[in-house]
């Protein structure tokens, strides 16, 4: 497809800064993470989500699998491309019947990843965007939520008012090099929150 | 297992002191634990926006307030919902995708693309994607969408909506050629548009008078609504503040030609 090969195309771009918090509504099962590429995740797109494949493990516990087919039914996480029309960069759910209740806790044992390809091409820095958006959804489906929803926004964090990371939602814009950490990893905070449910 | 880096650990403790509470993850085994998602816990006439959400999040491009976002939308109108269809599935190989369509007795009509939708407007709403079951279980309703039906439960006809879209290529002309479009016309009337609903414009009515959205938390709407109690001249700044719908409603009407 056309876009895979556009935005191979997409230049370099600088990193820059971090933040966080709290808990998404379902947690992931622990164990590896394992993953695939539908058929639609054309090589293009495939760099974005080994970036933030590699990074998760690199700042985390977690250990990745790749699985070379998305039809086997416990896959963690299926990265797969939205409609056209899609108007967001980047959708994570977690698939019906795959949602459990233990100990109290939401835990998702199978979800998609839809990225926009649409939406993530009409932006200034489409680059950027994908690695910021990859990283994103990847969140998601390790447990960890928008840095700014909810009562818990990263300012109450001791230390690190408006930091950002790739959790912040939204258009990447050069601005998000101006804070404190990488705008294309995951903030400390986290980062702990993800190695505690993991460990 | 990999390593623990040294400052997240040492960054544990802070998170005790910042109130972040932490839960230790359940093993791999419970993965085949299978009792899933419930179908909406509403009463009908309560709407329920939380079960509409599901476990869908986004990661999209934010409108600072209502009226910013209609510059962005190809149909801008507000109304009544009218009726809730199952619509079009889109499938690949690993599974399906299923919408619904959300008719809409239009009201006001701040932008249309053809002046049928200043009476009905037709809206694409994302039901859930099926995957892969395990084996044994392919008949299992648990590994289901939620439908149409369950969505109407949540947000009953008549409830008062305000709802943003762009179009939707209905059969799929221009999809990736491992997506294959089944039923691309069900639930909608012949030779009517189709428009995918905006994340933040996917506006219902709660019970109190205040606004939650189809598609996305309500804290991302509390910039529209401090904007529209602002131009209103009230205390409504909330979404959860009773009279908040009434002043979106109120900002659309000011774009409404």
């Amino acid at each position: 497809m056309a876009v895979g090969a556009l935005i191979a195309a997409i230049g370099v771009f600088a990193p820059s800064q971090a933040a966080s918090i709290h808990d998404h509504p379902h947690k992931p099962d622990t164990g590896s993470h394992s993953y695939c590429f539908k058929a639609a995740f054309t090589n293009g797109w495939k760099p974005y989500a080994n970036a933030a494949l590699n990074n998760l493990m690199d700042q985390t516990i977690v250990e990745v699998s790749y699985n070379t087919s998305c039809e086997t039914s416990n896959i963690d996480v299926r990265y797969g491309l939205a409609p056209p029309e899609a108007d967001y960069f980047g959708r994570n759910s977690c698939l019906p019947g795959w949602l459990n209740t233990v100990n109290g806790v939401d835990v998702c044992g199978s979800s998609n990843i839809d990225m926009g390809a649409t939406a993530i091409l009409a932006t200034p820095s489409p680059g950027a965007q994908a690695t910021k958006t990859s990283c994103h959804e990847l969140g998601h489906s390790v447990g960890i939520r928008h840095y700014n929803s909810g009562d818990n926004p990263i300012t109450v964090v001791p230390g690190y008012p408006g930091s950002i990371d790739c959790m912040r939602s939204g258009v990447w814009t050069t601005g998000w090099n101006n804070g404190i950490g990488e705008w294309d990893q995951y903030h400390w905070h986290h980062v702990v929150h993800i190695n505690d449910w993991f460990n | 297992m990999k390593k623990i880096h040294g400052w997240a650990a040492t960054a544990a403790a802070a998170l005790v002191l910042s109130g972040c509470g932490i839960e230790a993850g359940p093993t791999a085994e419970t993965r085949t634990d299978d009792s899933s998602v419930s179908a909406a816990g509403s009463t009908r006439g309560e709407v329920d926006a939380s079960f509409l959400r599901g476990t869908t999040t986004y990661d999209y491009a934010q409108s600072a307030s209502l009226t910013d976002d209609i510059a962005v939308r190809d149909i801008a109108v507000s109304g009544t919902i009218l009726s809730w269809s199952d619509g079009r599935s889109i499938r690949d190989e690993s599974g399906v995708t299923r919408h619904a369509v959300l008719a809409v007795k239009v009201e006001q009509a701040a932008k249309i693309t053809d002046e049928s939708q200043r009476e009905v407007a037709y809206f694409e709403v994302f039901l859930g994607s099926e995957g892969p079951t395990p084996e044994g279980r392919e008949n299992d309703p648990a590994f289901r969408a939620p439908t149409a039906a369950d969505f109407e439960h949540a947000a009953p006809v008549g409830t008062r909506i305000i709802a943003f879209g762009t179009p939707v290529d209905v059969e799929g002309t221009n999809y990736p050629e491992s997506f294959k479009v089944e039923n691309p016309h069900a639930g909608l009337p012949e030779g009517a548009g189709l428009f995918q609903i905006s994340p933040q414009a996917s506006l219902l009515e709660t019970s109190n008078g205040g606004v939650d959205s189809m598609r996305v938390e309500p804290a991302d709407l509390e910039n529209w609504t401090t904007r529209a109690a602002s131009l209103a001249g009230n205390e409504a700044t909330t979404p959860q503040s009773p009279g908040s719908f009434q002043n979106l409603l109120d900002e659309l009407g000011r774009s409404v030609r």
